[in-house]
């Protein structure tokens, strides 16, 4: 398993586009995505959960991806929630 | 009859009433004996939501629009999740129960949890998952889905709730209009509207129960009100005025290289309102004369701890160098009881119009304030940034901003960080004390912009959003119109500063004949007004302006100023009005 700590730099949060943008790129790998977040782990390749997370701009998230493809995975989500808006 | 709602905007529309309806029937809870029905249940529940799915795959296919893409897709990522089905198929499984129910219940309770959110945004995504619910359900009753494009004349959709899911159907050109009881300005459907060009006003208690099928009615989504039991002489009226908007629409194109002038070439600003990033590249767009006021709240509003400064400079600054020399005016944060913040402490208020808000937190919260000013001021590096204060009601208020004002530039020149040393500091002009003492405030800053929303709200002493007295608010009232003139008379003949108008009046057609009368400079309205209000400008004479204003001052109600200007507006504005 893999970890990484990443701060939400995204406006709106991951809600809206930036977390059905997250769910589908999350929904590519093979690995187990995990975002823990204030203390509860959430399934990155569930829409609801990641909405239902009410994860917003400036919240700290751990990354935990466990799989074949964790590696690849971990640094693609990595910089999707690093990046922010284009 | 009138009815009041709230606007959507997109413009005038008269149709015939199509009520939909999208309440699902109830349905008796089948029992299943045998494993076969059950398993049979679960393999029936696969194939509904993938054939939804392929649906919402279709549309997202066929939309043109980015919104509708966007929509389809998060209703199919939705619908592709494992735990959803699972737990549908678990539900079947142990209640030996049919697919509509396992569908309902499992639904319903994601759709209650995402209401309990403390996120405004995602309790209207909840509304989203009752669509696809009701969707899932009358594919599985072999129900069909409303097809508007079978309609063959000019249609207002009038419903209790309008789905999305009815908007995204391709064939929409007889839909001319929307009227529903519920639905908030951030629903889907409300961005799908305006996406659309569609005229719509939300909120109207009980309409779908007391229109009829056929009625004829009239939508008017600008000011946000319908009216119904039409005379042909109204309806020819209204046909007439929907006639002149769209000529008036046409004409707009060739507005955005013209400058901003009166009719007599009189320089003017039309700036721009905004209060979201999203909003930038429709600001460019319209080529307007820069930004009138900057709303920063959306930067503070959900998250979980405050912005940091570095994270405020660079969308200020990304703003800055995008205007590209034109100004922009950032206004500090206006926040009160009515918007809530985890990491700002202001506790609930009976009355947070009146309460503890904007610059009244902010000058008891120097450390927090400072963050915010410190980041407007590295950004006025890259363009040409003012500072705007908001709910300023006396004079001592601004000698306390400035002060902290003054502390952020020597937190910034200790650390040799640049800095525009002489930016331009102005107040909104909102409170009505502040527009009585317009003369004695003026010597201590750079320019006023009246903020008519709140400065007419609290002259008048009414809650727009309450209908029972909201026809008390009135652009027109003659109490409001002699603030304005005290406001605007009081910059006139201080050089290098000015006055200008951030509020909604500013793009109010019979209001800019009053406001470019009295010596308004600066017009700041919403990105889709900009041209609209250049073009109107474009055919007022200022002179002639001025007295029409000089008449108007000596004129003792609202109805007599209202139908004073409209009177002069049908000269002025000719065939557009």
């Amino acid at each position: 398993m893999v970890r990484k700590d990443v701060v939400v730099k995204s406006v709106s949060g991951l809600h809206a586009r930036p977390g059905s943008n997250l769910v589908e790129l999350a929904l590519t790998f093979k690995s187990d995505i995990r975002l823990v977040h204030n203390g509860s782990s959430i399934n990155a390749k569930e829409i609801l959960e990641v909405m239902m997370g009410n994860i917003n701009c400036g919240d700290k998230l751990t990354i935990e991806v466990e799989g074949e493809d964790e590696q690849k995975a971990i640094n693609a989500i990595y910089s999707y929630i690093e990046k922010g808006e284009e | 009859m009138k009815y009041l709602g709230n606007k959507v905007g997109n413009g005038l529309a008269l149709g015939k009433v199509y009520i939909i309806n999208t309440k699902i029937p109830k349905i008796k809870t089948r029992n299943l004996t045998t494993v076969g029905a059950i398993n049979k249940e679960k393999e029936d529940l696969k194939q509904i939501i993938e054939k939804v799915s392929k649906d919402y795959e279709s549309l997202e296919n066929e939309a043109l629009e980015d919104e509708i893409k966007q929509l389809c897709n998060f209703y199919k990522i939705l619908l592709s999740s494992n735990s959803l089905i699972g737990t549908m198929e678990e539900v079947i499984a142990k209640e030996k129960c049919d697919k509509i129910t396992a569908i309902t219940k499992v639904m319903k309770q994601k759709e209650e949890e995402l209401s309990l959110v403390d996120n405004a945004y995602l309790k209207e995504r909840s509304k989203d998952i009752e669509d696809v619910t009701n969707k899932l359900i009358r594919k599985a009753l072999g129900i069909k889905e409303i097809d508007l494009s079978r309609l063959d004349e000019d249609t207002i959709l009038v419903a209790e709730e309008i789905s999305p899911s009815v908007l995204l159907s391709n064939n929409l050109k007889y839909v001319k209009g929307i009227v529903s009881e519920l639905g908030g300005k951030t629903s889907h459907v409300a961005i799908l509207a305006s996406t659309l060009g569609i005229p719509s006003v939300f909120g109207i208690k009980e309409i779908s129960k007391t229109l009829n099928d056929d009625d004829i009615i009239y939508v008017n989504g600008n000011e946000g009100y319908i009216e119904t039991n039409l005379t042909e002489t109204q309806k020819k009226n209204i046909k007439d005025k929907i006639r002149k908007e769209e000529l008036l629409k046409n004409s707009l194109i060739e507005m955005k290289d013209k400058k901003s002038r009166t009719k007599d070439n009189q320089k003017l600003e039309i700036t721009a309102n905004a209060g979201e990033l999203s909003e930038l590249d429709k600001l460019l767009e319209v080529n307007c004369d820069g930004i009138g006021l900057f709303r920063t709240e959306f930067l503070f509003l959900n998250r979980s701890i405050p912005p940091t400064e570095d994270y405020l400079f660079n969308i200020y600054k990304s703003f800055a160098e995008k205007l590209n020399g034109k100004p922009l005016i950032i206004r500090t944060l206006d926040i009160g009881g009515d918007k809530k913040c985890p990491y700002i402490d202001i506790k609930e208020e009976q009355n947070p119009f009146l309460g503890y808000r904007a610059i009244r937190y902010c000058l008891d919260n120097k450390e927090f304030f400072k963050v915010s000013l410190r980041a407007i001021l590295r950004a006025s590096k890259y363009g040409n940034v003012k500072i705007m204060y908001p709910m300023i009601s006396s004079l001592e208020e601004i000698y306390k901003a400035n002060e902290i004002l003054d502390e952020a530039k020597a937190d910034l020149a200790s650390k040799n960080i640049p800095f525009n040393k002489n930016i331009k500091v102005g107040i909104m002009i909102e409170v009505p004390s502040t527009a009585i003492v317009a003369d004695m405030l003026i010597d201590e800053v750079d320019f006023f912009s009246i903020g008519t929303n709140d400065l007419i709200q609290y002259t008048v002493a009414v809650d727009r959003l309450n209908p029972t007295v909201s026809g008390l608010y009135s652009f027109y009232n003659p109490g409001v119109i002699r603030l304005i003139k005290n406001t605007i008379d009081a910059v006139k003949d201080k050089k290098s500063k000015f006055v200008g108008m951030c509020g909604e009046m500013a793009a109010d057609p019979l209001a800019i004949i009053l406001l470019v009368g009295l010596g308004l400079q600066e017009f700041s309205v919403n990105a889709s007004m900009v041209l609209k209000v250049k073009k109107l400008i474009s055919l007022i004479d200022s002179n002639e302006a001025k007295d029409i204003a000089n008449k108007i001052l000596k004129l003792k109600t609202a109805k007599e100023v209202e139908t004073y200007l409209d009177s002069k507006a049908k000269k002025i504005y000719g065939k557009y009005y």
